[in-house]
């Protein structure tokens, strides 16, 4: 991602480009929010209190299964998706439009592939929970971290040595699929004794 | 990889993000599924937008 993100704010302003690209990951997180949220307050309606009880024991169950793929208890498949973000959006939309998409297209977080299966449960739980506020907090949230992490590799690049920033991450793709699948499992573990 | 300094930075820009959204839902929205699901949940999205942006 970085390898592709890096050389796009390298034209025009790059603190502007970056910011697009950061408000774009907060629109995109907000708005998959609204949609799941405005979904969950219908499921609400429907099914009242009793979609808490479905909440504690689909999320936790769903934690629990990702959980023990991203950490590589379970060999199975990973349910995930090939597309990625079109390259050219920048060239067809516009520098700036095609960096705040290239932000809205990640921030939605179920439109490009997921390499950890945690990452399902952000958009499970937003829709489970039955909530709109809760719902936008939890997307938005996500959408907000994604692209300030990329405004934090792009900037930690000393020049314009991308190829090797990559390196640098992929080395360190199995750390982190582990702290995501323990992160899991502790959420998990608390929201079943909440 | 250089400037951790800066780094730190921006990654504590996405915490505080995230802890004033869960905190905000938390005390004005009063949530239906409770307030500690909702942070945790908010801590969730963190590490793993934080981790997935992070990957190739």
């Amino acid at each position: 991602m970085v390898g592709q993100i890096g050389p796009l704010v390298q034209v025009g302003r790059k603190k502007t480009a970056l910011a697009v690209h950061v408000l774009g990951g907060i629109a995109g997180g907000a708005t998959i929010g609204l949609l799941l949220g405005f979904g969950g307050e219908l499921l609400r309606a429907a099914l009242g209190d009793t979609l808490d009880t479905v909440f504690v024991v689909v999320v936790s169950a769903a934690l629990l299964y990702t959980a023990s793929v991203d950490l590589g208890l379970l060999k199975v498949p990973h349910l995930t998706w090939v597309r990625q973000t079109p390259g050219s959006w920048p060239c067809s939309m516009g520098h700036y439009p095609g960096i705040f998409g290239w932000g809205f297209d990640l921030g939605l977080g179920v439109t490009t592939r997921i390499p950890y299966q945690s990452t399902l449960i952000v958009p499970l739980a937003a829709f489970l929970c039955g909530d709109l506020a809760t719902a936008v907090a939890i997307t938005t949230t996500y959408g907000a971290a994604r692209a300030l992490a990329v405004v934090a590799a792009v900037e930690s690049v000393p020049g314009d040595d991308y190829g090797a920033a990559c390196d640098a991450i992929q080395e360190r793709v199995v750390p982190l699929k582990r702290l995501v699948g323990v992160t899991a499992l502790v959420i998990a573990a608390l929201i079943m004794i909440s | 990889m250089a400037r951790p300094a800066y780094l730190g930075g921006v990654l504590a820009l996405a915490g505080v993000f995230g802890l004033v959204a869960a905190a905000l839902v938390g005390e004005t929205a009063a949530p239906p599924v409770g307030a500690l699901p909702v942070f945790v949940l908010v801590s969730l999205s963190l590490v793993v937008g934080l981790s997935t942006a992070a990957s190739p």
